[in-house]
């Protein structure tokens, strides 16, 4: 009966430790996570380039053609007659 | 009418029987039902650490934007912080973020000083400066100007494109 009761007790002692023990050594953390987006700065000149052509490729042709007129003011405008 | 009574001797004792038996199991259901409930609990400390939303950034050199936002799992406060925006090679910044014990047991937060930039892409550095803290329960660790603080470089020569990084914190119990 005695050799009974000190392994229960002792028993009781190594789930105490162990348990303490485990539960120590548990460890959690925390997390930085990162996502950068590195872009190089684009030159002014270029920028402006790049602008340009992205008008010119996206803009569409304007719907109304614009044509000029002779108001007859011109140097090549002529009157023949036969004076 | 005797020879019919002895003929079926066994009717009144199966009557009896089956009243005993019923006593037995209603007394038994009902002394069963409210004694044989365990209710007890044991209740083991929580070691929790949690970031808060209080944060800074400080531009260092170069040109950039940096943001930082935080998730939960619902237990606690936020365990993930999450840095993102853009920048241009050269850029340096700064990032005071502050920590917080939101559980019932002192908690250790192991120190990492300059070393760490694990997870970091080829390319971008990402150093941790944190000293090794005893934080009790609710406390708050937190300076605008100071430390903890997560230095982002990135360095002049990098090509363009997307760096991720991922740096882990540990923590734990107070007396290991």
């Amino acid at each position: 009966m005695r050799a009974k009761l000190i392994v229960i007790i002792l028993s009781i002692l190594m789930a105490g430790f162990l348990m303490s023990g485990g539960y120590g050594l548990w460890e959690k953390t925390l997390v930085i996570r990162g996502s950068l987006e590195i872009a190089r700065p684009v030159p002014p000149k270029q920028a402006k380039l790049s602008a340009a052509e992205e008008i010119l490729n996206n803009e569409e042709p304007p719907a109304v053609l614009i044509t000029g007129s002779n108001d007859g003011s011109g140097s090549e405008s002529h009157k023949e007659g036969g004076e | 009418m005797a020879a019919g009574r002895r003929k079926y001797p066994g009717r009144y004792v199966l009557i009896g029987t089956a009243l005993v038996f019923l006593n037995f199991i209603g007394i038994t259901f009902s002394l069963w039902s409210e004694d044989l409930v365990i209710d007890g609990s044991w209740a083991t400390g929580k070691v929790e650490l949690a970031f808060t939303e209080q944060h800074s950034f400080s531009a260092a050199a170069g040109s950039g934007s940096l943001q930082a936002s935080f998730a939960t799992d619902g237990k606690g406060g936020p365990q993930v912080m999450s840095v993102y925006g853009k920048a241009e090679p050269g850029y340096e910044a700064f990032l005071h973020y502050s920590i917080k014990n939101s559980g019932t047991l002192p908690v250790t937060l192991c120190g990492k000083q300059e070393s760490n930039a694990e997870g970091a892409e080829e390319g971008i550095i990402v150093y941790v400066h944190q000293h090794e803290e005893l934080l009790e329960a609710g406390e708050h660790l937190h300076d605008p100007n100071g430390l903890p603080m997560l230095q982002i470089h990135v360095p002049h020569g990098l090509a363009d494109g997307i760096y991720s990084f991922e740096i882990r914190l540990p923590y734990r119990q107070w007396n290991i």
